[in-house]
């Protein structure tokens, strides 16, 4: 049986206005994911990760617009929606995590609160008045934070964030963004600024979820590791663009993108240990500047004449894409 | 905050005190002219009369003796007597106290329900024609003198319109005895609602003159916080959590943006208190601002002492609550 779109992202191109003129963050990004399936986002600092889905969830920051492209949700165009609609998508249907747990929640309101505005905000399934709403809510509230393991959320609920540490804040981001039962989680790096203890038991809770509510996650991440143990497929984004995409074992084993293969070649292996990293030589380009070339030719190993002529992502098998005209050489 | 740290804070609060009076002590003593000349006036006076006059206002001791027994009777409570009304410093100040705290209070509830909309809506439409007058406000606001202001209003308003009365705290026609000595709350316990209006009509004025700098100053503080909050990842984080526009804005957004503008706020009402002086000497205020102008001008030393300190004391006050009211709106600070 095939299974049915959830999210489908058709030509996104995302611009800001800067003091130093346009910058195209997001430039023609187009992505589809199925119900259940677990996407994993993967890039250099810079590459438009968060602005892609600050775009799908209509969360540009001020000086930011979406130029053009189709986003659609369960077949419904989230940008022809009213304010309204999309508030009513936001976190009841597609929830997100931001990149740093440490700013995304209130420091001037408790966690309780911080919970119970977003059921109040969504769900209908409430008692309507009174106390029987407050215990509903509570209740709920204390069942969610111990479903991402914070001990004695009872008492834990009073407390303000600065209370917590730094991971117990990732998981009660976790908890905020699933108290609604979305069915998509748009996971924003939830474990950078964690130890590997703590990142584990992170990413291990939001998989667990995922098969017990059935919901579609998007793990935005530098992170390739994580994105082979947790991700069905993954989208390797640079610059501003895809530049490739596949089910997660055919990137890791048979990549067919130079840029893929050095983000994996950067990957710390345990066996080497004691070795250095391989971090990519040369920098990301400055996107006020890009031309019609290869973005990636200034710092490509492959890179021949031809790579200075537009290049498109092209399939090379039923849902496996890639942006490079050597790709036959890499396989 | 607890008991141990309140008291530490109240002893901090001496050195500031003794400082203050000091240095206001010194600076009397130090101006020309002579109180008890100013007293006798042009009548003829022996020169036996005049010493008697001095040993009796007890300015024939030396300086620094005098500042000391000025402290001793301070400390418990005896600022002396008023050279001019010949009746005890406290009493002609706690009588013209209400009149001044009044005319504060009005000001600074002028400033706040200006200054935080303008500031909120400026943020909002930053960089609008509506942002740039609003700076332009605050601008002119800051940097005009508080005297040209008032006498600018008295011009425009009292003068050339006539809409409100040139000086004084009330109409004659209009007794109303006191109970607070808040003439606002006085009128309405008397349910004089006629003099209640009388009464507004008259703080007016001088209540603009003294909020309006301030009123700059708190709209420039509010729209850099607001446009900071609304920045701030909590903010997105609210809308990607699909809250209403309004529980956002005021819950999330304001409640953060006005954190600093309280505590600014509750600092600057202290700065009213030099504010006063000018404004109640230009609009005839009955109040202790305009007491003090006088005594300075007939060297009526106990009472300008008394006075400085209680302004001391009330800066210093002011500057607490400010620190309370900023725990208490922000949960991670802790006192
Ligand atoms: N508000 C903004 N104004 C101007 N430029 C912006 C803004 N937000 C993002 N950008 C630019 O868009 C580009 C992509 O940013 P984005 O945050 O999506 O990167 P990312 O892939 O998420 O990186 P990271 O891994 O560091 O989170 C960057 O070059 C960034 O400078
Ligand atoms: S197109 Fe050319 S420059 Fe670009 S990645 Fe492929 S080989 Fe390198
Ligand atoms: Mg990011």
């Amino acid at each position: 049986m095939k299974k049915r779109v959830l999210l489908e992202v058709n030509a996104l191109k995302t611009t800001f206005s800067t003091r130093a003129g346009p910058v195209t963050a997001v430039d023609g990004v187009s992505l589809t994911l199925n119900e259940g399936e677990c996407l994993g986002v993967v890039g250099e600092s810079g590459s438009g990760k968060s602005v892609t889905f600050a775009s799908v969830m209509g969360l540009v920051r001020a000086n930011g617009r979406i130029e053009e492209g189709e986003i659609r949700f369960m077949g419904r165009d989230l940008r022809a929606m009213s304010a309204e609609e999309l508030r009513l998508v936001r976190g009841r249907e597609i929830a997100m995590t931001m990149q740093d747990a440490l700013t995304a929640l209130n420091p001037s309101l408790r966690i309780d609160e911080q919970l119970a505005e977003m059921m109040e905000a969504h769900l209908d399934d409430l008692p309507v008045f009174g106390p029987a709403r407050k215990r509903a809510i509570r209740d709920r509230s204390v069942e969610m934070l111990r479903l991402v393991g914070i001990p004695s959320p009872e008492a834990r609920l009073q407390q303000y964030p600065h209370e917590f540490s730094g991971g117990m804040r990732q998981r009660i981001m976790i908890a905020i963004a699933l108290a609604c039962r979305p069915k998509l989680l748009i996971a924003d790096e939830p474990t950078t600024a964690l130890d590997v203890t703590i990142q584990a038991q992170v990413l291990d809770l939001i998989s667990d979820l995922r098969r017990e509510l059935g919901m579609s996650v998007v793990f935005i991440t530098h992170d390739l590791g994580i994105v082979a143990e947790h991700c069905d497929r993954v989208m390797v984004m640079y610059a501003g663009q895809v530049v490739e995409e596949g089910e997660t074992s055919e990137i890791i084993e048979q990549c067919r993108h130079p840029y893929t293969r050095a983000l994996l070649a950067s990957i710390p292996r345990p066996e080497l240990r004691g070795q250095s990293l391989n971090p990519i030589p040369g920098n990301v380009p400055d996107l006020r500047d890009v031309t019609n070339e290869c973005r990636f030719r200034s710092r490509c190993a492959y890179a021949v004449p031809a790579c200075s002529r537009p290049v498109m992502m092209r399939e090379i098998a039923p849902g496996r894409k890639t942006r490079c005209i050597r790709d036959g050489e890499l396989a | 905050m607890n008991p141990a740290k309140f008291f530490q804070r109240l002893l901090q609060l001496a050195p500031v005190l003794l400082g203050v009076s000091f240095i206001a002590f010194m600076m009397l003593a130090m101006t020309p002219g002579d109180p008890v000349a100013l007293i006798i006036g042009e009548h003829a006076a022996t020169p036996e009369q005049i010493e008697t006059l001095r040993r009796d206002l007890g300015l024939n001791q030396p300086l620094l003796q005098r500042f000391a027994s000025f402290l001793a009777d301070a400390v418990t409570g005896n600022f002396g007597t008023s050279f001019y009304h010949r009746r005890p410093v406290a009493e002609v100040i706690g009588e013209r106290l209400p009149a001044t705290i009044e005319l504060s209070l009005v000001a600074l509830i002028v400033a706040l329900v200006t200054s935080i909309p303008l500031g909120v809506l400026a943020a909002i439409r930053k960089n609008t024609i509506f942002d740039r007058i609003a700076t332009l406000f605050s601008l002119v606001g800051v940097s005009m003198p508080g005297f040209w202001l008032g006498i600018l209003l008295i011009m425009i308003f009292a003068v050339n319109l006539q809409l409100f009365p040139v000086a004084g705290r009330i109409g004659f026609s209009h007794e109303v005895d006191p109970i607070t000595g808040f003439m606002l709350i006085d009128t309405l316990l008397h349910r004089n609602f006629a003099a209640f209006g009388e009464t507004l009509r008259y703080i007016a004025l001088p209540a603009v003159t003294l909020g309006l700098p301030m009123a700059a100053i708190l709209m420039r503080v509010t729209r850099t916080s607001m446009l900071e909050v609304l920045q701030q990842d909590y903010v997105t984080f609210a809308n990607a959590k699909g809250l209403k526009p309004r529980r956002i804005f005021f819950r999330h957004a304001l409640k953060n943006a006005l954190i600093p503008t309280v505590s600014v706020a509750a600092i600057e009402t202290g700065s009213l208190l030099g504010g006063n002086m000018i404004v109640e000497t230009i609009f005839g205020w009955p109040g202790l601002g305009r007491l003090v102008v006088e005594s300075i001008f007939v060297r009526n030393y106990p009472l300008v002492q008394a006075a400085v300190l209680l302004y001391a004391v009330t800066y210093v006050l002011l500057n607490f609550i400010a620190d309370i009211l900023y725990t208490l709106l922000n949960p991670r600070v802790k006192l």
